[in-house]
């Protein structure tokens, strides 16, 4: 048994639509199993918190949840847009951080008055505000995982998922995730960390993964 | 201008290609039409220009290469439910930068910076050569080889030693009852119709029993060169042969995963196919034959579109033969293109 469910998923459930429901969820990587299936719900508002040490599949479940690695086990289902925060995010290095929000903002599917945060409005949210019109390829490694979060709110979706958020993040930084994530009232907010990290307060824990026996 | 097509406007033409674009063009206007280095000739500038539109092709493959490694399909994978916005965006932007490519094709021209001589006022046309055969009931029967411009005649020598019929009552027809008086010691001169000119075949009959005899080796097809306003249509017909490769490139990007410089590596190759004359040869066996027989069937595949990219030496014979059809076929297939582009990727494999 890789994982260890410590509460059940259902008790974060509230009345609302689930934004993400995970039934039987199974995730291996090179042909071995990482964790037992995995059931999990999320409605618009609520947050949950999975704790993983190295190697027991957070990332993979992560990108299973947002379609970027197919599900070959169980079910996936989720309503609306998704914002992900990656362990080791990409970026155009030669854009300036509102170039690349602007096109990200119109790269969204949602009607443009459904679009908030907008751009300013992201940028504000991780005070990037000063670093604006620099190439996000100057920026230091904690103000680009700022931008890697301001990307991920920008045009408000309806998931958050975030992968390891606390990477690089000075104590303001810190304050400003925790209070991007109780401002987020409509957007459902899972975030997977190892434990003790600095993510043990910014949601309920939900359960915890296990690294396989062997590894 | 909404930011993603600005976006990639920018990062695909940033000032050092427009400023290499302009230098191209300039280049190719120079030895074209320069007074001492220039060919002098309108099929030899098209060529230069048309390289411009593969260089952009294979620029856009590699900027498409770099957005993948900027994480971009994830984000359009997040953001975009559907999918579409991002390559419609890479279309239209492609279809800016093309017609801007050939915009600035025109420029070295209109703007009197090269004069182009007009070689179209008829004193030398393109005379070509083509097969003719007799099949021995008098029926002359010519095969140009394949569709010719509307505007090309035939220029026919006829031998009169033998005739048995006097000057006034000699006629020439085609089967459609169209006819020609020929005259001896002058050329006959054959207008093409227009189905005539698509098939690039005709059948002409002298006067039974008449004794005129064809010249063979002496018939020659005249064809006008287009004049110098012509730019601007050729152009044009540049631009509606480039336009679906790019989103074929888009196609193969997209929806075969396949990476940008591969993509536009596989485009260029279908370019290529598609501009390829066809022509009466006999390939022989062999396994380079089997090749050029594979390419034959993958061009038969394709719409007739060469017409459209006539450049070179060969330009005045193929500018303005393709059929509509043809257009409106090859503009399908990049619709098509588009369409599979604008599919939603799946997951990659984990």
């Amino acid at each position: 048994m890789n994982a260890v469910i410590t509460r059940q998923a259902s008790s974060f459930c509230m009345t609302s639509t689930p934004v993400l429901q995970v039934q039987h969820l199974g995730l291996s990587r090179g042909g071995r199993r990482l964790v037992a299936p995995l059931d999990l719900q999320l409605s618009a508002g609520e947050r949950g918190l999975i704790f993983g040490g190295n190697g027991s599949g957070k990332t993979t479940f992560m990108e299973t949840l947002c379609d970027l690695l197919p599900v070959t086990e169980g079910e996936v289902k989720h309503v609306g847009r998704i914002g992900y925060v990656p362990q080791e995010p990409r970026f155009p290095d030669h854009l300036t951080c509102k170039d690349y929000l602007n096109q990200l903002h119109q790269l969204s599917a949602a009607p443009k008055r459904q679009r908030q945060p907008d751009v300013s409005q992201a940028l504000g949210l991780f005070q990037l505000q000063n670093h604006a019109f620099d190439p996000i390829g100057s920026l230091s490694r904690g103000w680009r995982q700022r931008m890697n979060l301001a990307r991920a709110w920008l045009s408000a979706p309806e998931l958050l998922l975030l992968d390891e958020p606390q990477t690089a993040l000075d104590p303001s930084g810190m304050q400003a995730l925790q209070d991007a994530i109780e401002q987020s009232q409509v957007s459902a907010v899972l975030i997977v960390a190892p434990q003790g990290v600095g993510c043990d307060d910014l949601a309920p824990l939900l359960l915890e993964l296990q690294p396989p026996a062997s590894a | 201008m909404n930011p993603l097509l600005k976006g990639f406007l920018r990062e695909v033409m940033p000032w050092t290609w427009q400023v290499f674009f302009a230098l191209a063009v300039c280049t190719a206007a120079s030895l074209s039409f320069d007074a001492s280095l220039g060919a002098h000739s309108l099929g030899t500038y098209l060529a230069y220009i048309s390289i411009l539109p593969m260089v952009l092709l294979f620029r856009i493959g590699s900027v498409l290469d770099r957005r993948a490694q900027q994480g971009w399909p994830h984000q359009e994978i997040l953001r975009n439910a559907n999918g579409h916005k991002a390559p419609l965006n890479e279309m239209i932007g492609s279809a800016i930068l093309l017609g801007a490519t050939l915009l600035l094709g025109m420029a070295p021209i209109v703007s009197g910076l090269y004069p182009m001589p007009n070689p179209s006022s008829g004193l030398y046309p393109v005379h070509v050569q083509f097969t003719t055969q007799d099949d021995g009931t008098e029926l002359w029967l010519f095969d140009l080889g394949s569709t010719v411009p509307k505007t090309a005649r035939l220029l026919l020598t006829v031998d009169w030693s033998e005739a048995t019929v006097s000057p006034e009552n000699a006629v020439v027809q085609s089967p459609d009852e169209r006819q020609v008086r020929p005259i001896p010691g002058e050329l006959v001169q054959w207008d093409l119709s227009e189905a005539e000119a698509r098939v690039g075949k005709l059948v002409l009959q002298p006067n039974a029993q008449s004794g005129l005899i064809l010249r063979k080796q002496l018939c020659r097809l005249e064809i006008p060169r287009p004049e110098a306003d012509a730019l601007p249509r050729l152009l044009l017909h540049q631009f509606l042969f480039f336009l679906p490769l790019f989103a074929i490139l888009l196609a193969w990007f997209r929806c075969g995963r396949i990476r940008g410089s591969l993509s536009a590596m596989a485009t260029f190759t279908i370019a290529s196919i598609a501009a390829l004359p066809l022509s009466p040869v006999d390939l022989g066996s062999g396994p380079v034959a089997a090749l050029a027989k594979m390419l034959v069937l993958v061009k038969l595949a394709l719409p007739p579109v060469e017409g459209l990219l006539a450049t070179g030496h060969r330009f005045d014979r193929l500018a303005d033969t393709t059929p509509e059809l043809g257009i409106m076929g090859w503009l399908m297939l990049g619709g098509l293109a588009l369409w599979l582009a604008t599919r939603r990727r799946p997951p990659r494999k984990g």
